[in-house]
């Protein structure tokens, strides 16, 4: 696997302390100074932004960031984000982030938290379309059928009706057989 | 070699407790289920505490939750707190119910009016039958498990009734994974007509309750649950 670079990477916050404290982690994981900056307008004024691949928020300038959003995720275009979160705060649940570390959590925790972060690129997620045998399982499992009898009618093993089962709940981001009931009358894939 | 070790931030008694409402709005609804006095005034956590009569350790550890902190880990309560956590427990329950559930409701149902699109009275149907299943677990504590973890307190052990936590943890899976379906059914799948305004109202209702149950069946979950079980185990 490649190894990151310290100019993909972003740190923001206006404690030095919290900023020295997180490249310092971040040496360890990535080749190169990672970009520290103590606000955002001075952020915004880094040279090539789309450059950036992971922002690392402190708690101290989250809120700006939630306030600024729209404006931020534009500029740095191919950012993931992260929060780290020292005080109390209200914006932990934000969709935008893709990761929370928290300074409660053991340095080791924030490390591989932090390796995970960098691992993956900015995820591209084109909602994708159920395949056709994947329709079949789905049509039965709403209509109350167990695994067993799918793997039966279908003619499929269990495990292999488990795996299709496992891939509807992934693509669609619905688990309950309930929902997946309102997804399937909403696709037109059974009759209400 | 070690690099660094972060201290954990915690609440102290000595915080004054309108600043932390002013970050973290979620802990007028924790005062609220307490039936504590919403006018705080300038006082520190230690003395609201004595003045209302609740142990601060207890205050603490529940202001933890609210605030989206993760649970100390080293949380230690008296059995003697478990009636006070019931009680929270129990007026929770009826803000679920009598307040959220009818506003959750409305709100799907204005979304419906805009929306003439036929899935969206199958999202009135959805939010009914996982309302009916949320009563049901309700119900299931306030008549049968609560009853039984209060006599537990009064040294009393039940013969006829045999408490599972597992089943207990089940149940509440099911309660999460369906709401955060719902949520998912509104952002990613069920078709948009003029119901921008009416969807937004109805998802934030839906988080807010999601927060609040979050928080609550840790509470069941981390405090509550442990307390029963060290009481078992002392009345065996
Ligand atoms: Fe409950
Ligand atoms: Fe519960």
């Amino acid at each position: 696997m490649r190894i990151p670079k310290g100019h993909n990477i972003l740190i923001i916050d206006p404690s030095e302390v919290i900023l020295n404290g997180l490249s310092t982690l971040m040496h360890q994981l990535v080749v190169g100074e990672p970009r520290l900056s103590t606000s955002w307008d001075e952020a915004l004024k880094i040279k090539n932004l789309a450059d950036i691949r992971l922002g690392i928020i402190g708690s101290g300038l989250i809120h700006e960031w939630v306030f600024r959003k729209s404006s931020i995720l534009k500029a740095f275009e191919n950012a993931r984000w992260a929060a780290f979160i020292y005080a109390p705060c209200y914006y932990e649940q934000d969709p935008h982030l893709d990761g929370v570390l928290k300074i409660n959590d053991s340095s080791d925790t924030i490390r591989s938290g932090l390796k995970s972060l960098l691992s993956i690129d900015k995820p591209e997620e084109p909602q994708q379309p159920l395949s056709e045998r994947e329709i079949e399982v789905l049509q039965l499992l709403v209509q109350g059928k167990s695994q067993k009898e799918i793997a039966h009618q279908l003619n499929l093993s269990i495990h292999t009706v488990n795996s299709h089962r496992k891939n509807i709940s992934e693509k669609t981001g619905i688990k309950s057989i309930a929902g997946l009931t309102l997804f399937a009358l909403s696709q037109k894939y059974i009759l209400p | 070699m070690k690099m660094h070790t972060f201290h954990p931030i915690k609440i102290s008694p000595h915080d004054k407790l309108i600043t932390l409402i002013g970050s973290n709005p979620h802990v007028l609804l924790l005062l609220e289920h307490l039936n504590l006095p919403l006018l705080v005034g300038n006082q520190k956590i230690e003395s609201y505490c004595t003045k209302n009569n609740i142990d601060t350790n207890l205050f603490i550890t529940l202001l933890t939750l609210y605030i989206g902190l993760p649970l100390p880990t080293d949380i230690s309560l008296p059995a003697s707190e478990l009636p006070s956590i019931v009680k929270l427990l129990k007026n929770s329950h009826h803000y679920y119910l009598h307040e959220k559930y009818i506003e959750i409701k409305n709100k799907i149902h204005e979304m419906h009016l805009v929306n003439p699109e036929p899935e969206l009275s199958w999202v009135e149907k959805f939010f009914e039958d996982y309302m009916a299943e949320v009563r049901e677990h309700l119900d299931y504590e306030e008549h049968t498990a609560f009853p039984y973890f209060l006599s537990l307190t009064q040294g009393k052990m039940s013969n006829n009734f045999q408490f599972s936590a597992k089943d207990y943890l089940n149940h509440h899976s099911d309660i999460e994974i369906k709401l955060a379906d719902l949520k998912q059914l509104l952002l990613a799948h069920l078709p948009v007509a003029e119901d921008y305004k009416a969807r937004r109202q109805t998802l934030q209702c839906l988080m807010e309750l999601e927060f609040d149950l979050k928080v609550h069946t840790l509470i069941e979950e981390k405090i509550l649950v442990p307390l029963v079980i060290q009481l078992e185990e002392q009345l065996k």
